[in-house]
């Protein structure tokens, strides 16, 4: 059994420093890895990384994040990675990794992911560059999460999981309200889920969403922000080789 | 609006108006310190709510800061939680 502990939106500066170290310390305890579902912080600066850093430093776990939409405010992305890493982070953007349990190989492919909306009521590449740049961007999150995807199984990961900041499925965005929801996700995230298959999708930023949900294709998604589950993290108990949803016609048809 | 009454001190559809005061303080809550996109602000009756989670006490007091700045004479009620930091108590299994 793999025991994935996850969080998302923890949105931490300076008044927050150790707030979450006392749960993380425990981690060993009930968790195989932790997944950071992006807004780590509120600004994207590297002092708020920081805070972040020093809450997750040699924890006894592999942690393994996103960005969110926060952590690039500052326009330092690439300034939150580094400071994430040199805390022994592994932080993914259209890449996967490999973390070993035992023995089992666990995969996880990351991207911040965007919005777009969901299938039938979802912008297009049309019109204005800049409307046509907003759909694409999101389509090269949603590739780079499929070609992560099938990666890992090449990489032959018994368990396969997608962890994005925006949320592929409106169904943990219920709470929300419905006109913002084209900014809260997009299908391309789930279709691309579907395509490689996973044994679970983990996201954030819906924090007045809920937390379960399952894509079209039958792969289990979990809305982590915090202010949805409510705790330090969620841990989840996944068995290695049990049903997943390769590709959506396999899944449509159980 | 309802509003009209405390609509026409100049700026008639502007400054006064609830509905685009509850869109300034959205705008302001993700612009000052707290960058906070999640509050939820809705006008009720006479009064207009905010609620929502926060990560911890000093953003939601200055949430309740910022709203009632912002809001000016209008009655504010804020229904705001600071996010639980404790560990869980039990997994959920996914097999």
């Amino acid at each position: 059994m793999i025991r994935v502990a996850a969080v998302g939106d923890i949105h931490m500066g300076p008044d927050s420093r150790g707030v979450l170290r006392p749960a993380f310390d425990t981690l060993h305890d009930c968790a195989d890895l932790l997944l950071l579902a992006g807004d780590l912080t509120r600004h994207g600066t590297p002092e708020e990384t920081r805070v972040v850093a020093e809450e997750v430093t040699g924890l006894r776990v592999p942690v393994i994040a996103v960005l969110g939409n926060h952590d690039h405010q500052d326009e330092r992305p690439e300034e939150v990675t580094a400071v994430l890493r040199d805390a022994g982070v592994t932080v993914l953007e259209g890449e996967g990794t490999v973390v070993d349990v035992d023995g089992t190989r666990v995969g996880v492919a990351g991207t911040k992911g965007f919005g777009g909306g969901f299938a039938g009521r979802s912008g297009g590449e049309f019109g204005e560059p800049i409307m046509k740049e907003f759909i694409r961007y999101t389509r090269r999150c949603a590739d780079g999460l499929r070609t992560s995807l099938e990666g890992l199984d090449r990489q032959g990961c018994a368990v396969r999981i997608a962890l994005t900041h925006f949320s592929p499925v409106p169904d943990t965005l219920a709470g929300e309200p419905l006109e913002i929801y084209p900014f809260l996700g997009s299908y391309l995230l789930a279709e691309a889920v579907d395509a490689a298959g996973a044994d679970l999708a983990v996201h954030g930023h819906a924090h007045a969403g809920t937390e379960h949900g399952l894509t079209s294709g039958g792969v289990r998604v979990r809305n982590v922000a915090q202010p949805v589950i409510r705790r330090a993290f969620a841990v989840y108990h996944l068995e290695p080789g049990a049903e997943r949803g390769t590709g959506a016609l396999a899944g449509a048809s159980r | 609006m309802t509003d009209h009454d405390t609509g026409r001190s100049g700026r008639e559809g502007g400054a006064d108006n609830t509905e685009y005061r509850i869109a300034h303080l959205q705008e302001r809550l993700v612009r000052e310190e707290v960058a906070e996109l999640g509050m939820r602000i809705e006008s009720r009756g006479n009064t207009v709510v905010v609620s929502g989670t926060v990560p911890t006490a000093e953003c939601r007091d200055t949430v309740v800061r910022v709203a009632k700045e912002e809001l000016g004479g209008t009655p504010v009620r804020t229904d705001i939680v600071v996010a639980d930091p404790t560990a869980p108590d039990r997994p959920e299994e996914l097999a």
